[in-house]
Order: structure tokens, then C-alpha cells, then sequence
């Protein structure tokens, strides 16, 4: 899906990232999208070598990212996914209004909402969220397993 | 907004208990329906029985909406549960305490022969 009109930012969002990054994905995140969008992470995840347990965390707190976007970030923004070495990135970024106080803390079970956040921390390496430019930027990243070239001494 | 149709509910009505079963995956997009398809069971049955054997995939406000209707249905006297969560959607269920709250999810029994 052609972005149009990005493509400075799209330019220099590259040349800010280094050489041995390979990017995997980049879209534009709408409501209509975020089922696609998914479906489109995952398959470029697995590509990756990410599987199982890995697979479905790393979708879902990527998908968690996407869905604050929709209902919270001003509807629309773009998630790009990148591989460095054995870490695999995905960063989500909007235009909205900020997040102003990021609370990442779990609800108690009772409560509804709020869990989206903690969901994407939980169930990943790490989460990072920057809110000093325009929008807000989070990013999520994973760790590939090793690929069957060695095994590592027992 | 029309996006594709990525989950399907039966409803199996019992005398005083009705079955929920839920299969594909269920997201933002699919969260308020299913809300609707909840109160409107809540409201006919004294017990709801939420089949999730079906579903592999649930996100945060799918989360709510179980929860949300977990009230509801306290609310008016109705025996809400969750039977047969497995795989993404038990992780997420137990991680965050959900399924806890729910007294514990009913396993499918070990096969009783």
C-alpha cells in the first residue's frame, strides 16, 4: 500500500537506522488495517524465524501497539519492522496527541481497558516508548532463536 | 468499515443454559459484537457458558469485553464462565489474571472412558 507524501520521513528514517538493519515491513495503520496488518506482521515475523510462544507474543504486543494507534493516537500512523542481527524490531508510530502519563502497571482483573501496554511490555524483550517528538513512538523487539547453524556447548 | 470476517459464534440454547462457542481470531474489530452477543445471552439465560476452544487469537480489548461481561452478567444474578481457553488465548487469560477471577477456567475433562 503506497504511503504517498511520507517520503522524507520514510528517507530519513533509514538513514537514522544502520547498515546492517534489514528492513522487513512498512505500513500505514488504519482501523480498517489492523486485522491485515496482523496478519502481515506475523507472516513477516515467521519469515524471520520467529515461531511459536515467540511468534504469538511478539504479534500481539505489536497488534497492542497498533490498537492504541486507532483508539487513542489519532487513528492512523505507520509500523515498521526491521531485523538486526538476531533482534527483530517493530516500531509504531502516530501523530496524536501524546500519551502524556504512560502507565504500563497490570490492572486489577476486575478492571476494563488498560492492559494493552502492559501486554506489549510483558510479552516482549522490552518496550519503548518515546513521546518527545510529534506523536508517539513505541517499539517493541524480540529476540530470533538461533538458527540451526550451531550448537552452543553443553 | 467492512474488514473481513475473521470469527464465528454459535449459540446452543439450553432450557436454563446457553453455550456461547467462539472460533477464529477476535480483535478491536470484532469486540463490540461480540459485547452485543454477550448481554443478549446474558439477558435470556440464567447460566452462559463461553466456549473458547475455537479461538486462537484475543487481544486487550477482547480482555475487556470478557471482563465487562463478567460483570454484567454478576450483576444479574447469571453464572458467567469461560471454558476451554487454550493456547494463545489461555496464556493471555492466566498472564493477566483474568482467568483467575473467572475461578479458574473448566479444562476440557481428561476423557472420561
Amino acid at each position: 500500500m503506497a504511503s504517498g507524501g511520507t517520503d522524507d520521513v520514510g528517507a530519513g528514517w533509514r538513514t537514522a537506522r544502520g547498515a546492517d538493519e534489514a528492513a522487513l515491513l512498512s505500513e500505514e495503520i488504519t482501523a480498517a488495517r489492523v486485522t491485515p496488518l496482523r496478519h502481515a506482521v506475523a507472516a513477516a515475523a515467521r519469515s524471520a524465524g520467529l515461531v511459536g510462544h515467540g511468534l504469538e507474543d511478539f504479534v500481539l504486543a505489536v497488534h497492542e501497539l497498533v490498537t492504541n494507534v486507532v483508539r487513542h493516537g489519532g487513528g492512523s500512523g505507520e509500523v515498521r519492522l526491521w531485523q538486526n542481527f538476531d533482534l527483530l524490531t517493530c516500531q509504531v508510530r502516530d501523530n496524536g496527541p501524546g500519551l502524556g502519563e504512560v502507565d504500563v502497571a497490570l490492572p486489577s482483573p476486575g478492571e476494563v481497558g488498560h492492559r494493552g501496554l502492559w501486554l506489549a511490555q510483558q510479552l516482549t524483550e522490552g518496550l519503548m516508548i518515546d513521546n518527545s517528538g510529534q506523536g508517539t513512538t513505541a517499539s517493541v523487539t524480540a529476540r530470533l532463536p538461533a538458527r540451526s547453524t550451531m550448537n552452543e556447548g553443553r | 468499515m467492512a474488514t473481513e470476517q475473521t470469527w464465528q459464534w454459535r449459540v446452543d440454547v439450553g432450557a436454563a443454559r446457553r453455550v456461547v462457542a467462539l472460533s477464529g481470531e477476535i480483535d478491536m474489530s470484532g469486540a463490540d459484537r461480540l459485547d452485543d452477543l454477550l448481554h443478549e445471552t446474558i439477558a435470556q439465560a440464567g447460566t452462559v457458558e463461553v466456549d473458547l476452544a475455537g479461538l486462537t487469537f484475543i487481544d486487550s480489548t477482547v480482555l475487556s469485553t470478557l471482563v465487562g461481561a463478567h460483570h454484567h452478567a454478576a450483576d444479574r444474578g447469571v453464572d458467567f464462565i469461560l471454558v476451554n481457553a487454550a493456547g494463545q488465548v489461555r496464556r493471555v487469560l492466566d498472564m493477566t489474571g483474568i482467568m483467575q477471577m473467572f475461578g479458574g477456567v473448566a479444562d476440557p475433562p481428561p476423557a472420561a472412558i
